[in-house]
């Protein structure tokens, strides 16, 4: 019983961490996805919203996870798949009960900022640094070589373990038990390797593309939203790319046991989660102390006071309850995400579905080719 | 260096780009030699068209303040330093300087506190506010 409510209360976990955190890393500009001039950013308004977000979502965490463990306890006869199903309904109701509790803080905002007329008297202002460009973050290559260097180790321990690989082994599995058993192959070895690289080159291609993707400066602090701006890219740009090795390390745990020919046991699941936890927790860990965009470093900058100027309300590009960018007139394909952490796509670009379809493409690709084999 | 438009403004954005990059040479936190970025990548921090941008290069190219080449991309051919002005220009900005001047005049500015507001705008120049003038060198990691 314990074993299988272990992947739902993982996803209950998940779902209500990162509703907890997602205000933390938010731009103080951009409380809930509503842009709201920096003279405004620390409103009673905002505060309360963002409090009373943080509680909501907490006290609905702990309710599923007693509605979690208190449905395991009463289906703990049935099977396996009827316990995994019912175990899912309070991550499910988490998930409706967070978006509500989003929409709900957000239409505060809304409304505080129009009836208030927060914009009143302030100059909106688009601001660009030109030494982001000229002088541009140059991309930590030497911070790749942690995640490519695992997956040549990878593919040095398949090639050692060759040998003595027994003639079936296991193709797909729970860690618990089999489900279903392969033939001895240099596939066996090749092909968990390639799509450890693909992965690897997908994630750092990607990155490589944000960092030449546009700052989005607050005009009221130019110079210390572009300082901020290098730091983020630096910090999470590391902290990425040092995540890709960890999840790419998390992947040989499983990998030696089956090249071995045994299922991997309770060891190896073990050795595995924990990678992933703690590379998951050092990439949040850094997230949260750097902010979208680096809105929580401390950079110093001479920055005159600006009472009077603000970044451009551009709330009207941001459809989906300010999640998904819609701006036919700009030509920026990548743009930083106003809700979480990192980038997202111009959706009013032709071209951000050029760059979807070659990921879904690459994606598939991952999925499909292991089951032809 | 940092460039602000305003979106809103009844001035072109094209225009205001060029005024910008002009008002930066002054102020010397452009040098003749300073690189400026590739115009897709200045429409793309805008968000504008690139065509506006091109448009703003244009017209430094035309008044010998920019130097566009392929390869290189946008530089800063000339500043205060590079030496007197090319021949023509002395009677085609006098003749802007005069319809400015004469606004102020007619709007009944006395003639000392007309020079003493040339005078100021000067000054700034010479000593930019930090704003202006930061931004242009690498920001050092805090840490």
């Amino acid at each position: 019983m314990t074993a299988t409510l272990i992947g739902p209360l993982m996803a209950l976990l998940l779902v209500a961490g990162s509703a907890w955190t997602m205000p933390l890393v938010q731009r103080p500009t951009l409380p809930f996805g509503v842009r709201v001039p920096a003279q405004r950013a620390g409103d009673a308004a905002i505060t309360t919203q963002i409090r009373a977000f943080r509680t909501r979502v907490a006290t609905a965490g702990l309710l599923g996870l007693l509605a979690t463990l208190t449905l395991g306890a009463v289906f703990h006869t049935a099977g396996e798949e009827t316990l995994t199903l019912v175990g899912s309904a309070p991550t499910i109701a988490l998930v409706l009960l967070v978006a509500l509790f989003y929409l709900r803080a957000r239409q505060v905002i809304l409304r505080v900022k129009a009836d208030h007329g927060w914009y009143g008297g302030l100059a909106q202002r688009v601001a660009v640094d030109a030494s982001l460009r000229t002088q541009s973050e140059r991309f930590p290559w030497a911070w790749t070589l942690p995640a490519l260097l695992t997956v040549l180790g990878t593919l040095v321990v398949g090639i050692a373990l060759y040998p003595d690989m027994p003639a079936r082994i296991p193709m797909r599995t729970t860690g618990l038990e089999v489900h279903a058993w392969q033939p001895r192959s240099p596939w066996a070895v090749g092909l968990p390797v390639v799509l450890d690289l693909f992965v690897t080159a997908l994630v750092i291609g990607l990155l490589a593309w944000s960092y030449r993707s546009r700052a989005d400066l607050e005009p009221s602090a130019p110079v210390r939203s572009a300082a901020q701006h290098r730091l983020f890219l630096r910090r999470i740009g590391r902290a990425l790319l040092l995540f890709a090795a960890g999840m790419n390390a998390a992947m040989l745990f499983v990998f030696v046991p089956i090249w071995q020919g045994r299922r991997p046991g309770a060891l190896a699941t073990t050795g595995m989660m924990l990678v992933c936890l703690l590379s998951t927790a050092y990439v949040v860990i850094v997230g949260v102390r750097a902010g979208q965009g680096g809105s929580r470093i401390a950079a110093e900058a001479p920055d005159g006071e600006r009472p009077d100027t603000t970044h451009v309300d551009d709330d009207r590009y941001w459809r989906f309850v300010g999640l998904c960018y819609v701006n036919r007139d700009d030509p920026a394909i990548l743009v930083q995400k106003r809700v979480g952490l990192g980038w997202t796509l111009n959706y009013g670009n032709p071209r951000s579905y050029l760059v979807i379809a070659a990921i879904l493409a690459i994606v598939a690709l991952i999925v499909l080719v292991p089951t032809l084999g | 260096m940092i460039i602000e438009v305003d979106p809103n403004s009844e001035v072109p954005i094209y225009q205001q780009l060029r005024d910008r990059v002009v008002e930066a040479i002054a102020t010397g936190a452009l040098r003749a030699g300073d690189p400026l970025p590739s115009t897709r990548a200045l429409a793309t921090d805008f968000g504008i068209n690139f065509h506006t941008v091109n448009k703003a290069y244009d017209l430094l190219r035309q008044q010998g303040l920019l130097r566009i080449n392929r390869k290189s991309g946008a530089v800063v051919l000339r500043d205060g330093d590079s030496g007197p002005p090319t021949p023509g220009f002395v009677p085609e900005w006098t003749a802007r300087a005069t319809t400015l001047l004469a606004e102020a005049t007619a709007q009944g500015l006395g003639r000392d506190e007309l020079l003493d507001l040339c005078r100021s705008v000067l000054d700034r120049f010479d000593n930019p506010p930090e704003r202006m003038a930061a931004g242009h060198g690498r920001e050092g990691d805090q840490r």
